[in-house]
């Protein structure tokens, strides 16, 4: 069972993950990570998360993403003036010599990415709907917010898509 | 015989490619197109690559991981591939192993790096069976502690590619054109190359190895052997690659701006950055302008030639740090470089470095 966060600000601080210390396990600790899951946005099936503030979209990788990716090290971003198509791929995060693909929930034009994450691709790790966030996008079809899931849906999808692996 | 043909009908079909001395740049090109474009499973396995050649991951840095003066001065080719991970300089003693595989078609491995690593590292542990004592560590294949695999991935939405050069075998001279990694595994305790790594020819010969990978595969799916001019009718003919040759401006324009930080300044390039945001701070404070976050100095949005002569940027920020800052961006014509060395008398160490460059 995933463990329902209902925290807003204080979420990082109270946020619980098992997986970060991946080597120690001791046995009263349980060897589901729970992930948290913010009240508020919306997510998608590749573990993107979109915040909706009129007229802007705020898009990044969630705590379910981050924990099983593992440290980042690199961010790769669009430049901003492109646009993005839901679903589609915007940009890519390096972690564990690999990198992973990161989608957009939705379409639109991307106005401003989050700079930051060149120097720190590390605030994806600790602060994944904070200042972890990726890109903001002016929507161009906001009805596509309305395909995406609750935090209820996707905190179920997590704990389905981990008990099957 | 009915069992194993039962078996091998249920498991998933996997396209099999050799080669012998593909140019390491010419098989990552195919790589990227095959997993990005085709939806089969793939196994494709080059036995040794033509020429000596650096391979870099997608954010290596050149002046953090090369000995760049020698890399130059012998002309090393300096490629950047599509996937994550670390350097490696491969050779004609170099086996690529590579496999591209659609989530399907291995319903228990999560897309995630560890999972994909982990799976892996099980058909390996299937192939060295008796043969030397292998262990996944760190994400290395290594017999024991000394590596010989250097793993990598890409991974989508619905597809993963892992790839792995192996060490059959290596010229010790060439280990000289790279610099111990900041960024290592515990493992490695600060050996040197030589120290940390070993040779596969030790246990195997290229065809035992090759030979035992394929019958391990052979066991998990159903292989369908393919030449390279089949791979067209299952992946798209024209693709736009990422992974690149780097430009002998770009490798050259690394090792100035490492020496400029280093002697010019005797600060890392860390340290570098983070005081010409200090300068740039200071200066829009004394000109009466507002504090504002001091955007990524090495962002070509902010870098570009044209930009620096229309003085438009960088609000207050003092010539010598432009030039500074176009020294230190990726420059792809000498050209613009001698226009910036010019114009600030703040680079004069720096000209008298570029000298040898012949500028």
């Amino acid at each position: 069972m995933a463990l329902r966060m209902w925290a807003s600000s204080t979420v990082n601080a109270l946020r619980i993950s098992c997986c970060a210390k991946a080597s120690f396990a001791p046995p009263f600790v349980l060897t589901r990570c729970f992930s948290s899951v913010l009240d508020g946005l919306k997510y998608d099936a590749s573990h993107e998360w979109v915040k909706h503030e009129g007229p802007v979209a705020t898009i990044g990788i969630t705590d379910h993403a981050q924990d099983h990716l593992g440290e980042v090290v690199f961010v790769e971003l669009p430049e901003p003036g492109g646009s993005v198509a839901k679903g589609g791929g915007f940009g890519a995060v390096e972690s564990v010599k690999a990198t992973s693909d990161v989608n957009s929930p939705i379409s639109g034009k991307v106005i401003e990415v989050n700079s930051k994450l060149t120097e720190s691709p590390g605030l994806i790790n600790s602060s994944p709907y904070g200042d972890g966030w990726m890109i903001k996008v002016k929507p161009s079809n906001p009805s596509e917010l309305d395909s995406l899931m609750g935090p209820k849906e996707y905190t179920k999808f997590c704990e389905e898509e981990d008990a099957a692996h | 015989m009915a069992v194993i043909q039962a078996k091998n009908v249920a498991a998933p079909l996997m396209n099999i490619v050799r080669f012998k001395g593909m140019p390491i740049l010419e098989q990552l090109h195919l790589e990227e197109r095959i997993f990005r474009t085709s939806s089969n499973n793939w196994c494709i396995i080059n036995d040794g690559t033509n020429a000596p050649t650096i391979v870099m991951g997608v954010s290596g840095k050149p002046s953090e991981l090369l000995e760049l003066k020698l890399v130059l001065q012998d002309k090393v080719p300096v490629v950047r591939r599509f996937t994550g991970g670390g350097t490696v300089i491969v050779d004609p003693g170099t086996i690529f192993v590579t496999f591209i595989c659609n989530k399907d078609a291995v319903p228990n491995v999560e897309l995630y790096p560890r999972p994909i690593m982990s799976w892996s590292g099980q058909i390996y542990e299937d192939v060295f069976r008796g043969i030397g004592d292998f262990h996944l560590r760190d994400n290395d294949y290594v017999f024991g502690n000394r590596k010989f695999g250097g793993n990598a991935q890409s991974i989508s939405r619905r597809r993963w590619i892992h790839h792995t050069s192996f060490l059959w075998d290596y010229d010790v001279r060439n280990m000289a054109y790279l610099k111990v990694p900041k960024r290592a595994p515990e493992y490695r305790s600060a050996r040197s190359h030589v120290e940390f790594v070993c040779r596969i020819k030790d246990y195997l010969s290229t065809s035992d190895f090759i030979n035992r990978t394929v019958k391990v595969v052979r066991n998990r799916f159903s292989l369908a052997p393919m030449q390279l001019e089949e791979v067209n009718i299952h992946a798209k003919t024209s693709f736009d690659h990422s992974s690149r040759l780097l430009t002998k401006a770009e490798l050259e324009a690394a090792f100035v701006s490492e020496n400029l930080y280093r002697e010019g300044t005797g600060l890392s390039q860390g340290q570098f950055h983070r005081k010409m945001k200090d300068v740039i701070r200071l200066s829009n404070r004394l000109n009466g302008k507002p504090e504002k976050e001091i955007q990524d100095l090495r962002r070509n949005l902010f870098l570009m030639l044209f930009s620096f002569f229309a003085g438009s940027t960088f609000e207050g920020a003092p010539k010598e740090q432009h030039a500074l800052l176009e020294l230190e961006d990726t420059v792809t014509s000498r050209r613009k470089l001698r226009s910036a060395v010019v114009v600030s008398s703040a680079v004069l160490p720096a000209r008298q470095r570029l000298d040898f460059l012949g500028w």
